[in-house]
């Protein structure tokens, strides 16, 4: 079910459907409007964009979303996954990209406002995304994008990966003198393929399982793990599979968020903020509107923390690989299966 | 009577082995690091095979230790210690292709056994992590050691006879020698690769 409205021209007619107040109020929707270089107000097509987003979070409550998925999306639950390993965020490399946010604004200054532009099709259509993208959005995170990790902690993808390639195995024992028939090299490389595929779907003592991935999902990124390694001809092997926004948004929590952020509980205090706790994923929605969660998630922005509350320089990693539809599918998927314990 | 007869008999017997055992010792030079040393010949005699496994583990993405001598017939455990799943492979024993082995690939806190039949060194390799390596040295007999890092070795307990013994070091060709073993006996090997 959709509620039909006009995506051009809403602004000026402005009198065929308004978004309930509350709402308005909650995606904050006058206040990051952004002015361009002549310090004028982008008023139309900021408009179109944001009052799109509404039209898709909407429909999507009242529609509960994708038919376009097969996948069964299901809300994040449970405990962070640093809180399951008893490690703290800052003795880990997991979930950090090596980038954060912008320094704290200094008093009187006004932080810059996101520029939110989402797709026209934001939400409402199925995207086909490549195993490059699937990596991005379940491995990426820890893995880093060549994959070597961050070893002892963090271990390279890439050897277990180069273990799957009958070719990559006759080469490099032919190198150290210990020649093997291609029979027993399949051997070798079917064994580490069942491993690095039982890996994938159950996660490891550090690593956590992946069930949310269909076995189409599986395949793709399976297909770009080879390519990335550098398994000759897997360039070949690259098949797109068709996401829905909430399914992306799972993904990104499951593998990404949920790393540091518990599913559920109270939202900590600035002072809390100060010593170290981590906001759970369930007050998201609620104490963030979309512009600023998708700001943050791509480019960082200052928390305030302590007593007296200051602004200060987050410690959330900024996830630069991420597109705004992407950060947007988060929002969205987080709102529509709300996080529990 | 009887009783005082046995215990006479018994030191005497003890006696005699302890003058008929002797060492083997000496350096193995020309290679860097530990080598191995073993009697590889005693004609005419047979041993049993230990029940004692040894033990091989695979830990912070090591095969530890990297060199283990086992007398033939015994049963090596490889262990897998780590967080991650390892492989246990070898493509030949003693340069025999025949003789390659893939033990499969097992996750963490299982281990798998093998027992060594045939003597030789088994270049041991995990094919999931290929900086993995390790061997295991198969001797025929239970008289072998493993050489300091600066080569030395010694062998005790060798009952005084001829014997045939070899050196081995990684990489470097095995050097074998005639060894008449009476009381303390010295055998240096110089390898090259």
């Amino acid at each position: 079910m959709s509620i039909p409205i006009p995506r051009e021209g809403f602004c000026d007619t402005g009198n065929m459907f308004r978004p309930h107040e509350s709402m308005m109020k909650r995606f904050q929707l006058e206040s990051p409007r952004p002015k361009n270089a002549n310090g004028e107000r982008h008023g139309h097509s900021w408009c179109v964009k944001s009052l799109g987003v509404i039209f898709v979070l909407v429909s999507s409550l009242l529609g509960q979303g994708g038919e376009t998925s097969k996948v069964t999306v299901t809300a994040v639950e449970g405990e962070s996954w640093l809180n399951h390993l008893h490690r703290t965020f800052d003795e880990t490399s997991m979930g950090k990209t090596g980038r954060l946010g912008p320094p704290a604004t200094t008093p009187g200054e006004v932080p810059a406002h996101w520029q939110l532009g989402l797709s026209p099709g934001f939400a409402t259509q199925t995207v086909a995304l490549h195993g490059r993208d699937l990596y991005r959005l379940n491995c990426q995170g820890c893995h880093e994008e060549s994959g070597l990790g961050a070893p002892p902690e963090i271990n390279s993808v890439i050897d277990p990966v180069r273990a799957t390639s009958v070719a990559i195995i006759m080469e490099r024992n032919k190198k150290i003198g210990m020649d093997m028939s291609r029979s027993a090299a399949a051997e070798l490389a079917k064994q580490s393929r069942t491993s690095l595929l039982q890996r994938l779907h159950h996660g490891g003592q550090d690593m956590p399982p992946l069930p949310y991935l269909s076995e189409a999902e599986v395949r793709s990124l399976f297909a770009y793990l080879r390519q990335l390694a550098g398994v000759s001809g897997a360039e070949r092997e690259q098949v797109a599979v068709m996401e829905s926004s909430s399914h992306i948004g799972e993904q990104i929590v499951k593998s990404t968020c949920h790393v540091c952020h518990g599913a559920a509980g109270p939202n900590p205090s600035p002072q809390e903020l100060l010593e170290g706790a981590i906001p759970p994923l369930n007050t998201l929605t609620t104490r963030t509107s979309l512009p600023e969660f998708v700001g943050k998630v791509i480019s960082g922005a200052s928390i305030t923390m302590g007593t007296p509350p200051l602004s200060c320089r987050g410690r959330m990693p900024v996830f630069g690989y991420l597109s705004e539809d992407e950060a947007a599918d988060v929002y969205l998927y987080l709102m529509l299966n709300p996080p529990h314990q | 009577m009887k009783r005082t007869f046995l215990i006479i008999i018994t030191v005497i017997m003890s006696l005699r082995v302890a003058a008929n055992a002797g060492t083997i010792s000496g350096s193995v030079s020309g290679v860097a690091g530990e080598s191995v040393v073993y009697v590889d010949t005693a004609p005419g005699k047979t041993f049993p095979a230990p029940t004692q496994h040894a033990v091989v583990d695979q830990r912070g993405l090591l095969f530890q230790p990297h060199i283990t001598v086992v007398q033939m017939g015994s049963t090596v455990d490889f262990q897998n210690s780590d967080k991650v799943a390892h492989n246990v492979f070898w493509t030949n024993i003693g340069g025999n292709k025949k003789l390659g082995h893939n033990l499969g690939t097992w996750p963490q806190g299982e281990k798998r056994s093998f027992k060594f039949d045939t003597p030789g060194a088994v270049p041991v390799l995990c094919n999931v992590h290929p900086e993995m390596s390790a061997y295991i040295v198969v001797a025929p007999t239970p008289y072998f050691t493993e050489t300091d890092k600066s080569g030395e070795y010694k062998i005790e307990n060798v009952p005084d006879g001829s014997y045939k013994v070899t050196a081995w070091h990684e990489g470097a060709k095995n050097q074998s020698k005639p060894v008449s073993v009476s009381g303390d006996t010295k055998a240096d090997f110089t390898l090259s690769k």
